[in-house]
């Protein structure tokens, strides 16, 4: 077991280091405003029920009592490659992404009723660059009678929020999980912001900043077996509070209250072949929203996310090849682009697995069509797959 | 690993490579997709009071690329003269000094600028004393172009912006270019002109190359071998220089740029800290304003330039040779000139240690008709000014 835990770092040491060089993304258009578009912590497995299975899923970042499903040793990596659709008053794009959410390795601890579990991912995608036009109001008095000129504007984020995840679960009682988790909230968005004009008598603006953001946070989960064939679970989570700091300087540009994170679901065995759960998570962004405002943003609203899944076993003998999953999920969304109202989301995943080489290697997809929009002519449509890739050494 | 699975494990890799060329410029529509923000401020800089000046004597007539020559023109009244080499008295070929006699001759020159609208324009030739130099004046020159002393007159062709004036002086003319002993070899002629309407022309210099006057002339060589008596003789300008009637006198409390002698201005300013430091400049247009017409040759555009100054020493401060910013003077405008220079002043933005000065000059420098005289901090109402559109940092941390 020894040499099987010192593989399976090293394998994540590299995933890690592969991954961190194309962490280049466009994200939601419900991302550009606040800390960006808040991830949700799922495995490529978890996402072919829609997530409803995420409470309940070791490889998820989303309850720490879930690491005692997992039966040994493994590392999992999730790419999401992916395209989008934007709809806004100012015209509309088709936009193609491959983002990186999450590589974590997880697994028991021997001789102890211990889990471990450690995940580096996204906890918000700030990816995007925007392309606007207008026409603005310059040299009114004293320079002069009031002049306008035609603008270009580029506005380019690179990064986010990320999060680094250690956890633990604890199984001894009989059909009750616990675990815990402690989150160190790193990472940084590298902002490019450019001004063209015109009239070659204007000079072209570029300006760059790096905004960085730090924060802790900390997580209980339980899984709690009530019968044979049935199982809730639920995690609370608090992250505290994102210092945000520009250009590394040592006095904050300001601080934005993190979210509670409340998550709840049940799973139910049908049959032999078929599970079904649901989840719900409830995330306190409303907190945030002084802070948004007093930044100057448009501010926050709660968010809420609610998944319903099953998986059907299309081989009894071994159910982790060609699973069918599919899952359907509705979330309100937590940064609205106006006042108008606050952004809303619904999808349908699909997807399925399979393990290889005596079970060490496995590969899960999921495909997501998701559907978001919000009022003034917001819309997006985004067709994203999601590929995981197991290993257990 | 069956077949399928291998399929399927390729279909996957290809699915994440493709999606892997990414698109990610969207349409923004703002403010609603717009984080951040720009802010963009004007001000207005007024030079330090009487630390704005003007100097002269930097190109003097005949140093710039083009000689003057005009009649009747309000800008000014100009008469031109060339002295060339000395032509020897003998040629040395064959180890031999050998005498020569005159076959032919020619005198050319370009006119380099010109009212193409003005048309009749026709070019006089005058000798003058083999001892006129540099210092000789418009009093001194104009007497000397009589018909006594006339060589030849060209009526020069309308249709060419930039001719080729060829005097050719053969059979009973070649002996007009005969050089007495006593003047060692040395012509030396004056240039005037008439066309249908008051104008000028520029006539190229030395310094412009190909387009320098020249004298040549075609000598058959007191030798035996007949393929070596017909040489040519050919002879650039020791000098080429234009005297003005009324050369204008620089006013001290005007900014003056160009004329011959030709003048440049320094304007100096406070740079403000609020901009250095956190600004990032837009725009910035220099005000001027005129305080006579800027009368010159119609059609011949002259430009006002400007430099920053590396090192103010006043008249003799070093300037960037590498970054200067240029404006065309509207012919005998004289409405307020916006000149931009934004290019110019990131210097000032940049390098904390230069100072904050701008030399001002018109080119062609010594050679163009236009002189302009503008307002400085001492004439009332006409003060020059700097208009400033600057952005200040982007609002990155506005989530």
């Amino acid at each position: 077991m020894r040499i099987h835990l010192w593989r399976a770092a090293s394998l994540l040491t590299l995933v890690v280091l592969g991954g961190a060089i194309e962490l280049q993304a466009q994200s939601s258009m419900f991302g550009t405003r606040a800390v960006g578009f808040p991830s949700r912590w799922l495995s490529a497995r978890a996402r072919g029920t829609a997530g409803a299975f995420g409470v309940f899923d070791p490889q998820s970042g989303i309850n720490p009592a879930a690491l005692s499903a997992a039966t040994r040793v493994m590392v999992n990596f999730v790419a999401t490659p992916g395209s989008r659709h934007w709809e806004t008053p100012a015209g509309d794009a088709t936009l193609k992404e491959t983002r990186f959410p999450m590589v974590g390795l997880v697994g028991p601890i021997p001789k102890w009723p211990v889990w471990l579990g450690i995940n580096f991912g996204s906890y918000a995608d700030r990816d995007f660059r925007l392309f606007t036009s207008d026409t603005i109001q310059v040299q009114g008095p004293p320079v002069g009678p009031i002049d306008s000129a035609v603008v270009f504007d580029t506005l380019q984020s690179l990064g986010g929020m990320n999060e680094i995840r250690l956890a633990l679960a604890y199984d001894k009682l009989r059909g009750t999980s616990l675990g815990g988790a402690f989150y160190l909230l790193t990472g940084s968005s590298r902002v490019d912001a450019r001004r063209s004009f015109d009239d070659s008598a204007f000079a072209h603006i570029r300006q760059t900043a790096e905004l960085s953001f730090s924060g802790v946070g900390f997580a209980l989960g339980i899984v709690q077996e009530v019968t044979g064939g049935f199982r809730v679970a639920a995690s609370v989570r608090s992250d505290g509070s994102a210092t945000i700091k520009k250009d590394s300087s040592d006095v904050a540009s300001g601080h934005i209250d993190l979210p509670y994170t409340f998550a709840g679901g049940m799973e139910l065995t049908l049959s032999k072949k078929l599970t079904a759960a649901a989840q719900g998570v409830y995330r306190t962004w409303s907190g945030a929203n002084s802070d948004l405002i007093e930044l100057g943003g448009i501010g926050s609203v709660n968010s809420l996310d609610l998944s319903l899944g099953a998986e059907y076993s299309t081989n009894l003998k071994r159910p982790t090849q060609f699973p069918i999953r599919i899952g359907a999920r509705y979330a309100k969304l937590p940064f609205p682009l106006n006042t108008d109202g606050s952004p809303e989301e619904f999808s349908l995943t699909g997807g399925t697995g399979l393990r290889f080489a005596k079970d060490r290697a496995g590969v899960d997809f999921s495909l997501e069509r998701a559907w978001r929009k919000q009022s003034g002519g917001y819309k997006e449509q985004a067709l994203l797959l999601s590929v995981g890739v197991t290993v257990q050494p | 690993m069956g077949l399928k699975k291998l399929l399927l494990g390729w279909v996957i890799v290809a699915l994440v490579v493709a999606a892997c060329q990414e698109q990610l410029t969207a349409p923004a529509d703002c403010p609603a997709l717009c984080p951040g923000g720009y802010i963009i401020r004007d001000t207005v800089l007024d030079p330090i009071p009487d630390a704005d000046s003007s100097y002269e004597g930097y190109v003097l007539p005949g140093q710039g690329t083009t000689i003057r020559v005009s009649n009747g023109l309000p800008a000014s009244e100009d008469r031109g003269v060339i002295r060339f080499n000395s032509r020897p008295d003998s040629l040395f070929l064959r180890d031999t000094l050998r005498t020569y006699t005159i076959d032919s001759a020619t005198i050319e020159f370009t006119i380099t600028r010109r009212d193409t609208t003005v048309g009749g324009l026709k070019m006089y030739l005058y000798r003058l004393p083999a001892t006129t130099d540099t210092s000789a004046t418009f009093a001194q020159v104009a007497p000397e172009l009589t018909p006594a002393n006339l060589l030849d007159s060209v009526l020069v062709d309308d249709t060419s912006d930039t001719p080729l004036v060829k005097v050719v002086f053969k059979d009973t003319t070649t002996y007009k270019l005969d050089i007495p002993a006593a003047d060692s070899g040395v012509l030396a002629i004056g240039l005037a002109m008439a066309a249908a309407s008051p104008t000028g022309v520029r006539v190229g210099t030395i310094l412009t190359g190909s387009a320098a006057p020249v004298f040549t002339t075609f000598v058959n060589v007191n030798i035996a071998d007949t393929t070596l008596q017909k040489r040519t003789i050919l002879l650039n300008p020791k000098f080429s220089d234009f005297v003005s009637q009324n050369p204008p006198t620089l006013d001290p409390d005007l900014l003056t740029t160009g004329g011959a002698p030709s003048a440049r201005s320094l304007l100096r300013f406070d740079w403000p800290d609020f901009i250095r430091d956190s600004g990032q400049l837009v725009r910035v247009t220099l005000e001027l304003i005129p305080t006579a017409p800027m009368n010159g040759l119609p059609n011949d555009p002259a430009f006002l330039e400007a430099r920053i100054v590396l090192s103010d020493l006043g008249s003799k401060s070093s300037l960037s040779q590498s970054t200067f910013a240029e404006f065309e003077l509207p012919e005998a405008s004289s409405d307020t000139v916006n000149f931009e220079i934004v290019s110019l002043l990131s210097a000032w933005q940049t390098i904390p240690t230069i100072p904050h000065a701008l030399s001002l000059s018109l080119t062609p420098e010594g050679s163009s008709f236009t002189r302009a005289t503008f307002g400085s901090t001492r004439t009332p109402g006409k003060k020059p000014r700097l208009k400033v559109t600057y952005a200040v940092p982007f609002r990155f941390a506005r989530p």
